[in-house]
């Protein structure tokens, strides 16, 4: 075992919505993305080519640079059979790895779990965000779901700082699990003493933290910089995941303006980590995925575009080997599938990558079957 | 009024609806306990809430078209209804007939079968099964639709029989064998569907139901040992009459409305936690013609409820409601309550999203550290705010409690002033360590004299201190 | 004598909107106006936890996207509406002065925003309360000839007039069912005499007054009849005296003779607009789904008709709330101009 500082860690950003691939990715070099495009379209000299054929949406600087250093590993065509067309019920899928019955385990709640079977540590598994995405969902894996870091904690309302050092003095009594009053009520006073305890293990990190890198204010930022912290801090956590705010890479409308802000966020953010990491000397053993539900219509809709499939992830990191996997997806309408890019990669070789390659686990039972892996990493 | 009839209201409000301020348990308790059971089991007696003014004010709850906005309109139902039980049968009925909409994207489609519940979730079980057989929600969502006279497709058969009515077993035996599923679902081949019209570019439309005798399986079936050309509503005539499905209804509302039990899947191998409990209300079931009205009445009137005062993790759509009935804040249509509605997601109840058609796991398993840090911070973040009428209410309560009465005596003692919140709130009880703690942190401020400037803050500091406990987190 | 009610018939011409939150189409509109040339003004009020979607949308009456104004995000959380200046939380009602300038109502935050034709923000005013000149929950604005603004004044159950920047001129009605007296009224109308319409909400009636606010005449009763009214929200008056009624719990829009008698109805005729044909073609498979939908009539039918607006062109608009988007009849007279067969 190495120290735990040098283990090797996992970041997740979700982008809730749909990110439509094919303005992200752009095949600016095919003339069939014009014709689908007459309305929600890159202009091609805008376009950050990677390529003659694609290249990275203009508003994806901070992106485009780590990818020229080789960071960053574009996953193409990133789908799985069936493709479904609904938020919850795809999100689901990526979460749970079930395409074809409804699952309750997350894939990195299981994750979590091999990594750390007694839960020894409450913050093995970190979520910035309010309420539990699916994936870090598992019975018995305790994973603190963040929604301030600056203000994470139990009895956060009681503002005069006094009062709420005794009031937590109280409660850490009331909880306290040597009174053993049995059943139900001992479960909770040891869930109240974990979650205290995780609180005020976090509520440290910004103390700890300092660094010239200013972060965007937008709500990907924050969580970027909540997620440096933490890392910072060393509490030995080894999966941190976060969510672009809800549903917002939906861009059924007004998508150019829309989507421009959020990649020029969502990538200034992404840019913003890595150097932050990297200024601390900390940025070896961090592997980034970044991943949405599903991609778009490849047809615009005068204004936007409607759910498809057939999407990107991007992994990024000192680890990974930069360059683009799998093939872009056909635009030639025989090619598509029910209107949308036919996916040639299962998500779940990304994730057996990651948990094979990335963090040393053995990922079928974590993933529900064999998957074919890349060579990013 | 006598302390303990009031906390006994609180209770039944508690389990019955989702509790009340205390004003209302006064005059519930001083008009009966028996007579408040008959007016909860009798919704029609009390009016609907205006649908007109709440659509102005909520332009989109006519639409109703996407989950958050059913969530904020259940949330407000919840909150302000003047028919309690009708909402807390449905909430029971949703636990159970777990339709979902991350496979349904459709939510009126979906309160539509909510509304289901509220009529006919009070009535006959039989009538209720048949409403549920025809609900396009369901239909949809177990893939009756799917399901053809020459493919069956055995997703609702099988759930009707192992979730919805019979279970897998009971005393360690199973209740029904997988051709009785085949046949089940044979039963049902028909039961569909109308095509949808594409939710682009105006938004849904209802589907509706529509039996299609050209594609339902006639010939003979043989079912739970019963042989003849059964169709759907056969079926539920056969299943309804099983005392496999007596026990699981019985076992269902105990758990939901008594004390929780093991989760259902352990039902099968794991005898009820009060088996004569559960032979009376089965006995009921029979008697009345499997009404469950009549269970309910038995059952709030019996000795088993009254003794089960907090035998039940709250859920936390309970969690949310009931401190917001007390606090009684969004007793009027007002922007912030997509935020109020969210908090019970972040509890991990994502109403009318359930995780799977097994629906929620319960009692406990609500709790985790990140449910619980929730929980403690909604509520205390609610009895903790002075400007809310019901917070107004209990604080005023305090400084009128009887020791302040003595003019000679103008300070409240420390004890005082937690007992009196504890009541308040609902006929809380706390461990006689945890209360210790609570009078300790309150004497240390000093003297609590009604009317000093400090008193309302401390009073609420009591009330935040109290919503943390281990006790709060039961119903 | 019997009095013989000289029909008119209204001829469907077209359907504009979609539902999004954003760009072409609307969320949830609640109501419309008129301006220059083929423009019209749409207020989307959208759902609480989407506050992108609350906006003024700028189109043509050809379906031409113009674009939009007064979006109520705000950064400080997420899914929450922003009070800033030029932003809307419970949006209710829009008018255009004799300059163009645009008048939104805001009935959660009692403030009329004045924006430009093009959608800059200009100013605000609007005091809460009871008393003269203060608001509570505004929900109809008109302009008089005088370029004077009347504010159905819901929750004070009264309409007052103000300046266009706010100051008090004067008011009338009250709290009641009686001759004047309103319950929770909700959109106006100014006829060419200066006269009022008032949709009096929960009174299930409209209500004509004089200028000076005398009350005139009433009509409609409670039901779902000829004539009967379910929760009235708008009313239009045409250049012929013609008054139409956003009849919103009967899903339907009456209208009625100039005094008040009952001339006809429509329960909708809404088909795919352009911009619902684009989105229908980006997803090509919704075009099949269609061809086996069982009900399809349905989509024809008004489902929350919230506002009504007629123009001089003989233009009737009608907005749907639950539909997101308006249908525009032609209003034809049977009169027989002369000509050849």
């Amino acid at each position: 075992m190495t120290s735990i500082k040098k283990d090797p860690v996992l970041v997740v950003l979700q982008l809730s919505g749909g990110n439509d691939a094919l303005n992200t990715v752009v095949p600016y070099g095919d003339p069939l993305y014009a014709d689908n495009r007459p309305s929600v379209r890159v202009p091609e000299e805008q376009v950050l080519p990677i390529n003659d054929y694609i290249g990275l949406n203009p508003n994806m600087g901070p992106m485009k640079k780590l990818y020229d250093a080789g960071k960053v590993a574009i996953i193409q065509g990133v789908g799985y059979p069936n493709p479904n067309r609904s938020h919850f019920r795809s999100m689901d899928i990526w979460h749970t790895c079930e395409p074809d019955k409804v699952g309750t385990e997350g894939w990195l709640g299981r994750a979590i779990k091999e990594i750390d079977p007694n839960a020894e540590n409450v913050l093995t598994g970190v979520n910035f965000g309010r309420g539990l995405p699916r994936a870090l969902a598992m019975p018995g894996v305790p994973v603190a779901s963040v929604g301030n870091l600056a203000s994470y904690g139990v009895l956060t309302g009681i503002e005069d700082d006094d009062q709420r050092v005794e009031a937590l003095d109280v409660f850490s009594r009331i909880y306290s699990p040597a009174l053993g009053r049995g059943g139900v009520v001992d479960y909770l006073s040891q869930t109240g003493m974990d979650a205290l305890k995780g609180a005020d293990i976090l509520s440290a990190a910004p103390e700890m933290y300092s660094s010239s890198v200013e972060y965007g204010s937008d709500t990907v930022g924050q969580y970027m910089r909540n997620i440096a912290q933490t890392h910072l801090a060393g509490f030995g956590t080894r999966v941190l995941y976060t969510t672009a705010p809800y549903n917002s890479f939906d861009t059924h409308a007004g998508e150019l303006a829309a989507h421009a802000k959020l990649w020029s966020e969502t990538s200034q953010a992404i840019g913003d980590f890595y150097d932050d990491l990297k200024e601390h000397d900390a940025n070896d053993n961090v592997t980034l995925l970044v991943f949405t539900e599903f991609g778009r219509r490849v047809h615009d809709n005068g204004s936007g575009t409607d759910h498809g499939s057939g999407g990107m992830a991007f992994v990024i990191g000192d680890a990974v080997k930069g360059g683009l996997y799998g093939e872009y997806p056909s635009l030639a309408a025989d090619k598509l599938l029910e209107g949308d890019l036919h996916f040639n990669n299962d998500f779940r070789s990304i994730y057996a990558t990651l948990l094979e390659k990335w963090l040393g686990l053995d990922a079928k039972p974590l993933i529900n079957g064999s998957f074919e892996q890349f060579d990013f990493i | 009024m006598a302390r303990n009839d009031v906390a006994l209201m609180a209770h039944l409000m508690r389990r019955a609806g989702f509790g009340a301020a205390y004003g209302e348990l006064e005059r519930r308790a001083a008009a009966g306990y028996e007579a408040t059971v008959e007016d909860l089991l009798h919704p029609e007696r009390h009016p609907t809430l205006e649908t007109d003014i709440l659509e102005r004010r909520f332009t989109d709850w006519k639409e109703m078209n996407a989950l958050e906005v059913n969530q904020a309109y259940w949330t407000y139902r919840m909150i302000n209804t003047q028919r309690p039980l009708e909402e807390k049968i449905a909430l029971f009925w949703h636990g159970i007939f777990c339709t979902g909409n991350s496979k349904c994207e459709h939510g009126r489609q979906i309160q539509l079968q909510i509304d289901l519940f509220r009529e006919k979730g009070l009535g006959s079980f039989r009538d209720l099964l048949l409403g549920l057989s025809a609900d396009p929600a369901m239909v949809f969502y177990l893939d009756n639709c799917m399901s053809h006279r020459d493919a069956i497709n055995e997703n609702w058969g099988r759930e009707l029989l192992e979730l919805f009515s019979m279970g897998v077993g009971m005393d360690g035996e199973a209740n029904y064998s997988e051709d009785d599923v085949k046949e089940c679902a044979r039963a049902f081949t028909g039961w569909t569907i109308t095509n949808a019209i594409p939710r682009y570019p105006y938004g849904r439309y209802e589907a509706g139901f529509v039996y299609n005798q050209a594609d339902h399986d006639d010939a003979d079936k043989t079912f739970l040992g019963e042989t003849g050309r059964w169709n759907g509503e056969d079926v539920i005539d056969l299943i309804v009459k099983q005392p496999a499905t007596a026990r699981f209804v019985s076992r269902h509302l105990y758990n939901f409305f008594v004390a929780d039990e093991p989760q259902v899947p352990a039902w099968q191998n794991t005898p009820p936690r009060d088996l004569a409990a559960i032979q009376a209300l089965e006995a009921e079931y029979y008697r009345s013609g499997y009404d469950i009205g009549a269970m309910l009445r038995l059952l709030f009137n019996a000795d088993f409820f009254k003794d089960a005062r907090f035998a039940k993790v709250k859920s936390p759509a309970e969690a949310v409601i009931g401190t917001m009935r007390v606090v009684r804040d969004f007793t009027t249509p007002k922007p912030g309550l997509h935020n109020l509605a969210m908090n019970i997601r972040y509890m991990g109840q994502d109403l009318m999203n359930p995780p799977t058609v097994e629906g929620w796991h319960t009692g406990g398993e609500w709790i985790d550290s990140g449910t619980l840090v929730e929980r403690i911070n909604f509520a205390a973040d609610q009895v903790g705010n002075l400007e809310l009428p019901g917070v107004r209410d209990i604080v005023e309560r305090v400084s009128t409690a009887s020791d302040a009465n003595d003019s000679s005596v103008s300070a409240v003692s420390a004890s005082e002033v937690v007992d009196r919140c504890l009541d308040l709130l609902g006929g809380y009880e706390l461990a006689e360590i945890t209360r210790e703690q609570l009078v300790e942190h309150v004497s240390r401020g000093g003297e609590l004299t009604p009317g000093a400037a400090d008193f309302s803050q401390r009073v609420g500091q009591t009330l935040q201190l109290i919503v943390s406990t281990q006790e709060y987190q039961f119903a | 004598m019997t009095t013989q009610v000289l029909g008119i018939t209204l001829q469907p011409s077209h359907t504009i909107g979609r539902a999004e939150f954003s760009g072409p189409g609307f969320r949830n509109p609640v109501a419309m106006a008129r301006g220059a040339d083929d423009l019209i003004y749409v207020v989307s009020r959208s759902y609480e936890y989407r506050p992108d979607g609350k906006r003024v949308t700028i189109c043509t009456i050809g379906e031409d996207y113009v674009g939009e104004f007064a979006r109520g995000v705000t950064t400080a959380g997420e899914g929450e509406a922003s009070s800033a200046d030029g932003s809307l939380i419970w949006p209710t009602a829009i008018a255009l002065d004799r300059e163009g300038n645009v008048y939104v109502a805001d009935e959660w935050l009692n403030r009329i925003s004045i924006f430009t034709g093009e959608g800059a923000y200009l100013s605000k005013w609007g005091t809460p309360g009871s008393g003269n000149g203060e608001i509570s929950n505004p929900s109809g604005l008109a302009f008089d000839q005088d370029d004077n603004l009347y504010l159905v004044d819901s929750e004070n159950h009264r309409v007052q007039r103000f300046t266009w920047d706010g100051k008090y001129l004067s008011q009338f009605g009250r709290k009641g069912n009686g001759d004047g007296e309103f319950n929770m009224p909700w959109g106006i109308a100014i006829d060419r005499h200066g006269d009022i319409f008032i949709a009096d909400w929960r009174n299930d009636r409209i209500q004509k007054f004089a200028p000076d606010g005398r009350f005139l005449m009433k009509f409609g009763t409670s039901g779902a009849g000829e004539g009967e009214l379910d929760r009235p929200t708008g009313v239009a008056v045409d250049k012929d005296g013609y008054i139409y009624v956003a009849d919103w719990g009967n899903d339907r829009l009456q209208v009625f003779s100039a005094r008040g008698e009952y001339v006809t109805q429509t329960t909708g005729d809404g088909a795919i607009s352009k911009w619902g044909k684009d989105k229908l073609d980006a997803n090509s498979e919704m075009w099949q789904e269609r061809d086996i939908a069982q009900g399809l009539e349905r989509e024809r039918q008004f489902w929350g008709p919230v506002a009504v607006a007629v123009d001089d062109d003989d233009n009737v608009f009608v907005v749907e709330s639950a539909r997101s988007r308006i249908q525009i009849y032609r209003r034809q007279l049977p009169t027989f101009f002369g000509g050849r067969l």
